[in-house]
């Protein structure tokens, strides 16, 4: 009852730093529970998809043909009501002047079994019969190669006709960054084209409708059962997973700025609450001394806050639940499919959960502290308590999880809890004793200036709040662009140094005559490698096993993916301009044939299959077993462009295997491609700018998503400056009027708070924008092997654009400020 | 005269009431007086030192300081005049804060332009027992030491008037009566005139001159 009492009490008096307080996790949980339920809502799309993304219940497919006997091995086990084996591979199109890449899908009558392939006759594909003439386009066909329905397009060494077109197709949900237009043939029609040779990048598949659906336990029995990382058995789930997996990076990402932005609200309701705490003191020393137990004073603070705290999940599930409407059909348009994005109760739970445990463990180290004094100290105003950081443990805990929780990887989730942490660290224990330092070390003759440096050096915890809040958000809002703009000046072309245009496919004895061919129209080679498919069959004896498990990070689905498939090796007698050796000794130019043979391993793939250096690797090389000794790692700038393998041989070891080539040339020829693809009809040719415009357009559209959320922690960090803002001119009510009393004038006590807030957010934007900056820049050297680029341009708008914000709010809080307060500190 | 009040009223607004606290209030201080005012509380002894510092506006009636009348002067003007002839002390000392003992008179010094103000700051702390206790902050201090920087802070522009609102009413005796003659002293020395408002018969005593405020206007003790 005397709970209860208190309860309300508290309310009617203190209404105002609760609105604020629940004003603040509004707006970070509105981002948390809007990233959660897109990341939920689109997962939950792709997996209702998942057998019309696959066509079918169960695919068994790889670079080479099943073989009979495996076949037989996994009809032994599945009761398969149908089945179809289909071949896909790249080549070149061409009709009039234009020549493209496209990928070349197997048609076959009854297929898909799930989903369906639309076209614009209104027939659906598997209910049609393509003659060795015929082929079925997707409608970016007509356009890059400027044709009609009923025109003709040649593919490989065969010419077709084109009877429809697609109009829609349930497998094909949310392709980002897809190299070719996909087209349909019949299998008459690719033997016709020729364009399943030996050694062309084809790829064979299997498709069964099952009984009953399969598991992943059911999975793993079928890949020991085929016992060959060649094939990969892939169930509708991990179809879906695959498309999801670009959205997954990015929702992990969006998940975590969402995440600064709570921890940011967190920085102002611990002030807020501080600040009530302060003022309560003398409050909680009158209870204990009328007999209210401080047990009692906390249960009724804590559940007061964790009342507020779930009032604000309400709200900003109300809140959600209406930007969902107006989002929906904005992602729709933008996914390209029709998306709807639900609000569910998980994310409602989740959100009330991060909320309630954020508030009570910020609060609950405040208000113990403060209790644990006797009634008589609390009634004394000049004492004050001190916290230790170690009471904020659980929360530092606690935040490290939500971190890994929301980026789905201990290393991004670790990481971002480290720049994060760090930060904060930075700023309040080196921010603290550089402002202890700076006010011994003052020497300003202007008395308002000097003022107002005493202001922010001596209160020192407030000056760092504000601090913290604008330098995260103007780090955060800078950081996605810069990254942006690393990748993608890293991702340009418009140099000779890099390839435009990558040839692949080439047989043996064919790359001599492509060799002459370029060199006649003065086309150089800036990349040249031969290409042996193989597999790794064992490390240092023991076999790798194709294992789907269910793995939450992403790093652990990353190593199981790398494990499960099989790799292209080359060799080469020195290492490419792209290429440095990170650890190891050097290669030999060629091997004598004595002894296991060595190789170097690409350090990322080494990482992710677990092999170091001298571990012994066992590949099969078109059914050889080819033992190797890992030599040395190396790091490779992919962005090069130019032909670079995870795993390398020195010449002379695998050079007799059946390889192709792949060539990387740089040529502003426009009619080349025709001319190739006319020439040598196997030889595919991709156009990298085309493969760069469309892989730029996604990370622009992932960094435009990234920055709104972004300024989410913007808006979150201003209302934390309001918040601080208006604390700090009612606790200094008193100071303002003595101000009045020894003479200093309106306008000057107005410049002070001015000079303070703006220079605040001055230093706070413009290092945090400068760190942003800069940290994008090294993140982009160091994950992206980018050059070191930084743009001041940004940090200029940043810092102008969070200056200006703040000299309005200030502007508009002085002067509310001196409305409210107008007897007491004007003079008439 | 340096100081003078005419038929000087003030109401507050409680609602949709009017609570009349002074009604047309007339007094006279001459330069070097020592004045004590008298009252019960809730007589209006604190809102008339307020106006008579012109830090409220009266409903009605004038305040004139060295013959200026502070509702005809600018804002600049009557911030500048409060500030070199007007030295306040309050019952609740008032400091500011985030200034240590010795800035807190500096202060007040430095923003009336007073020449070598740092070495009158320090003098006057040494005047008032506290030299060892100049970087010290408010909170660091005791309630007679935060009083006597008060008092400090109240002189260091060499003031031609101290209103004092109560000066010992936060505390004991012992520092009470140390205040109080710390005042009377300084007052002494520096030829100051005082308004001094208290509830305390014997304190009044000391002033040259006493008077009551009662039902809103003054009348001879």
């Amino acid at each position: 009852m005397k709970v209860n009492k208190l309860i309300k009490n508290e309310i009617i008096h203190h209404y105002k730093s609760f609105l604020y307080i629940i004003l603040t996790l509004v707006i970070s949980l509105v981002g948390i529970t809007l990233v959660e339920s897109f990341k939920e809502s689109f997962s939950s799309h792709l997996s209702g998809k998942a057998q019309d993304i696959l066509g079918s219940d169960l695919k068994i497919s790889g670079r080479k043909k099943m073989t009979r006997e495996i076949e037989s091995r996994v009809e032994g086990v599945i009761s398969a009501v149908k089945s179809t084996s289909l071949i896909n591979t790249f080549s070149m199109g061409r009709a009039s002047d234009s020549s493209r890449l496209v990928l070349v899908n197997q048609q076959q009558k009854g297929f898909p079994y799930h989903g369906s392939v639309l076209l614009q006759s209104k027939k659906k594909i598997k209910e049609i019969t393509l003659k060795d003439s015929e082929i079925v386009v997707y409608p970016e066909v007509l356009e890059q190669f400027d044709i009609k329905l009923g025109e003709k397009i040649s593919i490989g060494s065969g010419v077709f006709t084109v009877v429809d077109v697609v109009e829609e197709d349930s497998g094909q949900v949310f392709e980002m960054g897809a190299v070719a237009p996909k087209v349909f043939l019949s299998i008459d029609g690719m033997k016709k084209a020729k364009l399943i040779q030996k050694g062309s990048t084809a790829f064979y598949s299997t498709h069964y409708l099952l009984a009953a659906p399969g598991t992943v336990e059911f999975k793993n029995k079928l890949n020991d059962l085929i016992d060959d990382n060649t094939y990969r058995v892939s169930l509708p789930k991990d179809s879906s997973d695959q498309v999801g997996r670009v959205t997954n990076y990015l929702t992990d990402f969006l998940g975590l700025v969402s995440l600064s932005s709570f921890i940011l609200s967190l920085v102002g309701v611990f002030y807020l609450f501080r600040s009530y705490i302060s003022k309560q003191r003398k409050v909680f020393g009158i209870l204990k001394t009328l007999g209210v137990t401080s047990r009692e004073i906390t249960t009724a603070q804590l559940t007061l806050m964790t009342f507020f705290s779930v009032f604000a999940v309400l709200i900003s599930y109300l809140l959600c639940v209406v930007i969902s409407m107006v989002f929906s059909p904005l992602a729709s348009i933008a996914l390209g499919f029709d998306f709807n994005l639900t609000i569910t109760i998980y994310n409602l739970l989740t959100s009330l959960l991060i909320s309630a445990f954020g508030v009570v463990f910020i609060c609950a180290p405040l208000l113990l502290n403060e209790l644990k004094a006797s009634a008589a100290i609390l009634l004394m105003p000049e004492i004050k308590s001190r916290i230790k950081l170690t009471s904020y443990l659980p929360l530092i805990v606690g935040v490290f999880f939500l971190c890994v929780f929301f980026a789905h990887s201990f290393v991004i989730g670790g990481a971002f809890f480290g720049v994060v942490s760090g930060a904060s660290l930075i700023v309040f224990f080196g921010g603290s004793k550089f402002l202890k330092f700076l006010e011994s070390t003052l020497k300003i003759k202007n008395i308002y200036k000097l003022m107002t440096a005493r202001y922010l050096t001596r209160y020192r915890l407030k000056t760092l709040s504000i601090f913290l809040s604008l330098f995260l958000s103007s780090l955060l809002i800078t950081f996605i662009p810069g990254l942006r703009n690393s990748i993608t000046s890293e991702l340009d072309l418009s140099t000779q140094e890099k390839p435009n245009n990558f040839l692949f496919d080439i047989q043996e004895g064919q790359d001599q005559q492509l060799r002459e061919f370029l060199s006649t129209r003065d086309i150089k080679i800036l990349g040249d490698s031969p290409m042996v498919r193989g597999r790794l069959l064992k490390i240092n004896g023991e076999k790798v096993k194709s294992k789907d498990n269910q793995s939450f990070s992403r790093e652990e689905q990353r190593e199981q993916r790398f494990r499960n498939r099989g790799v292209n090796l080359s060799y080469r007698q020195r290492l490419s301009s792209s290429e440095v050796i990170q650890s190891g000794k050097p290669m030999p130019a060629s091997w004598q044939g004595e002894g296991v043979p060595p190789v170097s391993l690409e350090y990322r793939y080494a990482k992710r299959i677990g092999a170091k250096i001298g571990d012994v690797l066992t590949f099969d090389i078109l059914g050889i077993e080819q033992e190797t000794k890992v030599i040395n790692l190396r790091k490779v700038r992919w962005s090069s462009f130019l032909p670079n393998f995870f795993i390398l041989f020195p010449d002379g070891v695998i050079n007799d295997a059946p390889k192709t080539f792949l060539f990387a040339i740089y040529s502003e020829e426009s009619k080349l491609i025709t001319e190739v693809s006319r020439e040598f009809p196997n030889v595919s040719m991709v156009d990298l700018n085309r493969v760069i415009d469309k892989v730029t357009s996604v990370i622009k559209q992932m960094a435009i998503a990234l920055a709104s959320m972004s300024l989410l922690v913007l808006v979150v960090g201003i209302i934390v400056l309001v918040n601080l803002i208006s604390q700090h001119l009612t606790q200094r009510t008193s100071d303002l009027f003595l101000y009045r009393l020894v003479g200093v004038e309106n306008r000057e006590i107005k410049g002070m708070i001015k000079n303070e807030f703006v220079f605040l957010a001055f230093m706070a934007s413009f290092l945090g924008s400068l760190f942003g900056a800069l940290g994008s820049g090294v993140f982009g050297v160091v994950f992206f092997q980018s050059d070191f680029v930084i743009n001041f341009f940004n940090i200029l708008i940043v810092t102008g654009l969070i200056c200006s914000i703040c000299y309005i709010i200030t502007l508009w809080m002085i002067s509310q400020f001196f409305r409210r307060n107008e007897a007491l500190v004007s003079a008439f | 005269m340096i100081l003078s009040v005419e038929n000087l009223s003030h109401e507050y607004k409680q609602g949709d009431n009017k609570l009349q606290i002074l009604k047309g209030l007339n007094l006279k201080l001459e330069d070097g007086e020592t004045l004590s005012i008298m009252g019960k509380s809730g007589s209006g002894k604190s809102t008339l030192l307020n106006l008579l510092a012109g830090l409220m506006k009266p409903t009605s009636g004038e305040v004139n300081i060295l013959g200026s009348s502070f509702s005809k002067l600018s804002d600049k003007k009557r911030t500048k005049l409060r500030g070199r002839n007007l030295g306040v002390i309050f019952q609740q000392f008032h400091l500011l804060p985030h200034l240590t003992a010795l800035e807190n008179i500096s202060f007040a010094g430095e923003i009336n332009d007073i020449d070598d103000v740092l070495a009158k700051a320090k003098k006057l702390l040494e005047r008032v027992g506290l030299s060892h206790r100049a970087d010290h902050f408010p909170h660091e201090l005791s309630g007679g030491e935060m009083q006597r920087v008060a008092v400090a802070r109240a002189l260091i522009t060499s003031p031609k008037i101290i209103l004092a609102d109560e000066p010992s009413g936060s505390l004991d005796e012992k520092n009470a009566n140390e205040v109080i003659d710390l005042i009377f002293e300084l007052v002494e020395e520096k030829k100051t005139s005082l308004v001094f408002v208290t509830h305390d018969e014997d304190l009044s005593k000391r002033c040259n001159r006493s008077l009551i405020l009662d039902g809103g206007s003054l009348r001879e003790s």
